[in-house]
């Protein structure tokens, strides 16, 4: 055999051969990968709600945990969160948290013992004192097995909706906070009687509107909330009188707000001189 | 109890030149690996094959040779003078035999003295040596150094030249495959260091006119570049000099006669030493030598005569003489800078008024840092009788009498979660372990400060030691070992983001790992397999039958010790990082790591990676 021939042939089987070499993703490359990677897991998985049934996956997964283990009496709520970890792989403090979140909103969660306070910004006792069980309200709206859609859990052990088929507009009802990564998603809360009566007219095919409401109260500026897209905004301020010289009563206070932060933010302004108070 | 160790003739032995290679292979090639890191054995046989054709360029026969890579085939063909054709076998299976001996045929040879293409006959399962001269032509082939054929043409039509093929053998370098970035890297160094030879590689050409300008050119793109590119030569030496305009450290690409030197060596340190004299001289001002270093660029190239090395792989020069009647290397590289370097800043006062008002700028960026350098001083004490991050190794990259200085590494893992396995799995003669608590900080646009203000990054770059230069570096591979889960891509941004806006020379010499770990096991009663893929658990269930367990790694905490031993053992994976030819490194951070930006969200929702595993029913 000639040597060119045989080069040239060498050459011609690189095709082939290509996968007994190994090409090195450069970093650039990886950057892409991974960023992608992680951006579309907080994204879909973590800090966004799905806009179907109003649930981020932590949430979705402990009404389903809650609906597994439910049996008309009152659950420990360490105990629906060690459940719930079959669905949801990661640190049991989290589950925890995000749980007492939705008990405060007292929608969906039948709660006993203290789950803490929206007003005064109190934290929950631990999970391991105080139970739940899923409200009248959640049984009747959240669950139906026979159209719900299912995934099979990170493990594959379990089966788990993808999403609930909610009978209620339960985002709105419940507002939605979340930072993702390039996306972020803000939702604030309706109040719970006029968006039943938003639905019957929606489903009536009649125009309706709709504007968002505290469970703290206060008094709302809704004139540049733009429909609640991007860059709309609400005001919301404090309801207050003095009945009489030196005492101011708050009644209402806004959304986000507890009675702590208020205080601390009164005590800094009179710190600054931007308020007196006679001590 | 110690067992009686008889001690006779018999125990006495001879090894036979091969049996000594394969039985020592380090001490001839450096070390094996698996040919993911740039300096494993497998490219040190090409290189040796390699070099022999190099001589006979730099003999002035012979401009182009043809290298192939298929597999884990490689063929070097040039057109050289060839070997004697009686001496073709004798000169990749004796040892001790060879043509550089006598300094004047080969004054300034690459090989080395003859051992070579003995160690690559020796550590391949096939060799082959071809020669061709005035029309004859002489060949042999081998099996691990034993001779299996020979062939000897009285006549032929083939051009002159040598040309050897062979395999390297799979019983040494474990699983290897040849990684063509590594190939190319090595290839264009060559022509860098060889102006107006041609590379042929699997059918691409290299080809450098401009010799270490074009290198410079490859390392910095043109806009990062303060001022263009000073390039001197003269003989035996070779210099290219810029500084960049983003990065912070010190960057020098070394070469003794053809040989990169990544760690440097004599050469280096009398090249640095001399251009801050140098610009001192220039300016007459006493400026702090690190501030007219900080930024630099810079590649340089000498040739001495019978070259001395720290160690086997001669990757850090220690010759003094020049060899010859020539001075030492510090006084010739000195003095060589002395004149060119001030000559050129004389005939370009755009260069030199650049250059001044870098070296003025950076002394105001240390005096800023000063204070917080005391901080960083009193940690860096305390960092150095205990680094309570660090479990640290006994063998380190600057031992270099050490064999296995160059399988010294760094594990750097996220939370204690694996850092406990590794600790209890690792060598620790070469592996140390560095844990990090939580997610770093983005250091992206942060300026050297934060290096010393975050006691973690402070921790970081005191285990590694690279305060002041990358020549302390303590490890060869600094491998980034987080849990294979999306917060464990997020940690690995964050840390190579750390290194890129900070140290982008450990990145650039290659010194940058990640560490894959198996992301199922696959198992049944009798066998277990580790899976790195979903191709390979998909195989894996093929070959295990019906309904073996598969357990899903997500995090390095679920490995347990016994297991991690050979994660991170004899067939550990590991990915280098290796940044892009002609990337910027700056765009690059800003997209992914700066502010959030409208291109950035639409790239992310036209990327937007949906897993599911619906349940059909």
């Amino acid at each position: 055999m000639s040597e060119e021939h045989e080069e040239l042939e060498h050459l011609n089987s690189s095709d082939q051969e290509q996968h007994s070499t190994e090409t090195i993703t450069r970093v650039t490359g990886m950057y892409k990968e991974w960023f992608l990677d992680y951006a579309s897991y907080v994204i879909l998985e973590r800090a966004v709600p799905a806009i179907e049934d109003g649930f981020k996956p932590v949430q979705r997964r402990i009404m389903q945990s809650m609906k597994d283990l439910d049996d008309g009496r009152y659950n420990k709520v360490a105990n629906i969160v060690g459940h719930c970890m079959q669905y949801h792989p990661h640190g049991d403090a989290s589950i925890g948290d995000a749980m007492v979140q939705i008990g405060q909103k007292d929608l969906l969660i039948d709660m006993q013992g203290n789950w803490g306070n929206i007003l005064t910004g109190d934290p929950a006792a631990a999970s391991r004192y105080i139970e739940a069980r899923l409200s009248k309200f959640a049984l009747e709206v959240l669950y139906n097995p026979k159209i719900t859609e299912w995934q099979s859990s990170y493990d594959g052990r379990r089966k788990e909706p993808i999403n609930l088929p909610v009978k209620f507009p339960l985002l709105l009802a419940q507002g939605a906070e979340g930072i993702a990564v390039g996306l972020s998603t803000k939702v604030l809360p309706h109040n719970f009687n006029e968006l039943i009566d938003a639905s019957i007219k929606h489903l009536q095919g009649k125009r309706f509107k709709i504007y968002p409401d505290f469970p703290t109260g206060g008094e709302a500026d809704i004139s540049n909330y733009n429909d609640g897209l991007r860059g709309g905004k609400v005001r919301v301020r404090a309801k207050m009188h003095s009945p009489e010289k030196n005492t101011i009563v708050i009644t209402e206070i806004p959304y986000s707000t507890t009675t702590s932060s208020l205080i601390d933010s009164i005590l800094k302004a009179n710190e600054k001189g931007k308020l007196k108070l006679n001590v | 109890m110690a067992e009686n160790v008889q001690y006779t003739e018999d125990n006495i032995r001879s090894l036979d030149w091969k049996e000594h290679i394969r039985m020592r292979p380090g001490m001839y090639i450096g070390k094996l690996g698996d040919g993911s890191s740039a300096d494993d054995g497998i490219y040190i046989l090409l290189k040796e094959v390699i070099d022999n054709s190099i001589d006979e360029y730099v003999m002035g026969a012979g401009k182009t040779i043809e290298v192939s890579i298929q597999g884990e085939r490689v063929i070097v063909r040039d057109y050289g003078r060839g070997i004697p054709l009686g001496k073709v076998v004798d000169v990749v299976s004796k040892m001790n035999t060879g043509g550089k001996y006598d300094s004047k045929a080969f004054k300034k040879s690459v090989g080395l003295n003859g051992v070579g293409t003995k160690a690559v006959n020796a550590l391949s399962t096939y060799f082959r040596v071809e020669s061709t001269r005035d029309g004859k032509s002489a060949s042999a082939e081998f099996e691990r150094g034993e001779l299996t054929d020979k062939d000897f043409l009285e006549e032929t039509s083939r051009r002159r030249g040598t040309k050897m093929t062979f395999v390297p053998d799979g019983e040494i370098f474990k699983n290897f495959k040849f990684r063509p970035e590594y190939v190319s890297r090595m290839l264009k160094n060559y022509v860098y260091l060889n102006p107006g030879l041609t590379i042929i590689y699997n059918g691409e050409k290299y080809f450098s006119e401009h010799g270490l300008k074009d290198l410079l050119s490859e390392k910095i793109t043109e806009s990062d570049r303060l001022y263009p590119i000073i390039h001197l030569r003269g003989d035996d030496i070779e210099v290219a000099i810029t500084h960049s305009k983003t990065q912070y450290s010190e960057e020098y690409h070394s070469f003794a006669n053809g040989q990169n030197t990544t760690q440097g060596g004599t050469h280096q340190a009398a090249f640095r030493e001399s251009v801050v004299k140098t610009v001192r001289e220039f300016y007459g001002k006493n400026y702090d030598a690190s501030d007219v270093r900080k930024s630099i660029v810079s590649a340089v190239a000498i040739k001495v005569m019978d070259p001395v090395f720290e160690s086997q792989t001669k990757t850090k020069l220690g010759s003094t003489e020049m060899g010859g009647d020539l001075p030492t290397v510090r006084t010739f590289i000195n003095d060589f800078i002395k004149t060119y370097l001030d000559n050129y800043l004389h005939k370009h006062p755009e260069t030199a008024d650049a250059l001044q008002k870098k070296i003025i700028q950076a002394e105001r960026e240390r005096k800023e840092l000063s204070g917080i350098r005391k901080l960083a001083r009193d940690r860096a004490k305390k960092a150095s009788l205990h680094n309570k991050k660090l479990r640290d190794c006994r063998v380190h990259l600057g031992d270099t009498k050490k064999e296995n200085n160059l399988d010294s590494t760094l594990f750097i893992t996220e939370g204690d979660s694996a850092s406990g396995s590794i600790t209890k799995s690792r060598n620790v003669n070469t592996q140390a372990v560095f844990s990090l608590r939580g997610k770093p900080l983005n250091s992206y646009n942060m300026s050297k400060k934060i290096v010393y203000e975050n006691e973690e990054f402070n921790l970081l770059q005191a285990a590694l030691n690279i305060e002041d230069s990358m020549e302390d570096l303590r490890y060869n591979k600094i491998v980034i070992a987080t849990d294979a889960d999306v917060d464990g891509m997020h940690i690995r941004l964050l840390l190579i983001t750390f290194f890129l806006q900070f140290f982008p020379e450990l990145i650039k010499k290659g010194h940058l790992y990640i560490l894959q770990t198996p992301l199922f096991r696959v198992r049944n009663k009798k066998e277990t397999r580790y899976c790195y893929t979903p191709e390979e658990r998909a195989a894996a269930l093929m070959e295990l039958g019906k309904n073996p367990e598969i357990t899903r790694f997500k995090g390095l905490g679920e490995i347990s010790p016994d297991e991690f031993v050979h994660f991170i053992g004899e067939d550990m994976r590991l990915d280098p990082v290796m940044l892009d030819d002609g990337m910027s490194i700056d765009d690059l951070l800003k997209f992914y790591m700066g502010k959030n930006t409208p291109d950035r969200q639409e790239f992310i929702i036209d990327n937007l990676k949906v897993e599911m595993d619906v349940i059909e029913e």
